[in-house]
């Protein structure tokens, strides 16, 4: 038995030629309309069978002020999506078994996919190794006509630290020394392969006039550096860091 | 024949205990990197989740950047390599959520519902058992990765 409700919501999929739509029900408990959209059908523009975000937001305000339905779109990924992704780890796994740790497929456009990978040891993978790995996933992308867009790398090695984050730790601990400043990064997760890395990136904070080094060879932030700091009011927060590290500190 | 609604009943209940189950290790995976982005965030109700992750903290990792890149603390690569994998891996996550709530709400409100047994996969409206059972490592993935850009940030 349909409800009058679902009734209404595939006339009016039927008017807009929704047939991505796989299915449609009812649920009382929020008393909405929901329709199941395989994240496959979705696309930039909608044309040819597929949709776009922007049709199912207009959908949505149609069914509201025509039909005074509450209809939501529950996007998922369809057993394609699955398989697509299933059948790259398992040629990943039996290719690069040693390196490979995770691996999963977006399909943020048609014919259009981003993979993310993770690598057991992103640094140390020879180079060679990795376009070895770029071009069997392209490869394996190709047979399904699909493009691969970009790949993200993580490792669950180390990071070595960014900018911001080397000017966030001299404004917490300053006025502080090179070896200090190493340290806190390590402790804090970072890798800094050698102290003369961490020099050359301090010297480009200098540079920038961010941070000024003192006749004693330590680090302090200048107020052009304070001002480049993102700043919350919770303990993480670079200021209340920089309280408690001022608190340990002898004198 | 009471054999076989015996096992049909074993397969729903069995099915819809197990979609709640990986949905609520999804969410807590999520709601716990959340917490560790910015503590205001840590009781975000459920269903507020999707939509946190691809407009609060998606705006405000751009902001940072586009911040940073102007002030040459980040050059343009490294900006958008954190623009780029922070927006892939919060609308993953986004959707995965939104997803698996959806099914939760099916598994434990609408007993009208049914789990089955189709092929060998447990299937419960559009998602199978197989594919649920993924949801948590996807969440654990992407969640490292948002954190990750956001220390990459100095944010916390």
């Amino acid at each position: 038995m349909e409800s009058p409700k679902i009734k209404k919501i595939k006339s009016l999929f039927d008017k807009r030629k929704a047939g991505y739509v796989t299915e449609i029900w009812y649920r009382a408990s929020d008393e909405k309309v929901l329709a199941s959209v395989p994240s496959t059908a979705i696309a930039d523009k909608a044309q040819g069978g597929k949709t776009s975000r922007r049709q199912m937001e207009f959908l949505k305000k149609a069914a509201k002020r025509d039909f005074d339905i509450e209809l939501e779109f529950l996007i998922y990924r369809g057993e394609q999506h699955e398989s697509l992704e299933a059948g790259l780890w398992a040629l990943l796994k039996d290719k690069f078994p040693k390196q490979v740790l995770a691996c999963f497929v977006s399909l943020p456009k048609a014919k259009e996919a981003e993979v993310w990978l993770e690598l057991k040891e992103k640094e140390k993978s020879a180079p060679m190794g990795l376009s070895n790995l770029k071009n069997l996933i392209r490869d394996y992308l190709g047979i399904f006509g699909i493009h691969l867009k970009e790949i993200f790398w993580t490792g669950a090695d180390r990071e070595r630290p960014s900018l911001p984050v080397i000017l966030k730790t001299v404004k917490e601990l300053a006025p502080s020394t090179v070896p200090e400043i190493g340290s806190k990064l390590v402790n804090d997760g970072f890798e800094v392969p050698t102290e003369s890395w961490l020099r050359a990136k301090l010297d480009l904070l200098r540079k920038k006039q961010m941070i000024i080094r003192q006749p004693g060879g330590e680090y302090a932030v200048t107020e052009v550096g304070h001002r480049s700091i993102p700043h919350g009011t919770y303990r993480s927060s670079s200021d209340v860091q920089r309280a408690l590290a001022l608190a340990k500190k002898r004198w | 024949m009471a054999e076989i609604e015996r096992n049909m009943h074993k397969v729903d209940v069995f099915g819809r205990s197990a979609f709640n189950r990986y949905y609520y290790a999804s969410f807590l995976i999520v709601r716990e990197m959340l917490s560790e982005l910015d503590k205001a965030w840590s009781g975000t109700p459920h269903k507020s989740i999707p939509e946190l992750l691809t407009k609060g903290v998606l705006t405000r990792i751009r902001k940072i950047t586009r911040m940073q890149e102007k002030q040459g603390l980040l050059n343009f690569r490294e900006a958008s390599i954190y623009k780029d994998s922070a927006n892939i891996a919060a609308n993953e996550l986004s959707q995965l959520l939104d997803e698996a709530y959806n099914i939760r709400v099916i598994s434990d409100y609408h007993p009208e519902e049914k789990a089955i047994k189709n092929g060998g996969q447990i299937r419960l409206k559009t998602s199978t058992l197989g594919a649920a059972d993924n949801w948590p490592n996807r969440a654990e993935r992407y969640s490292k990765s948002l954190l990750k850009v956001w220390k990459q940030l100095g944010i916390s």
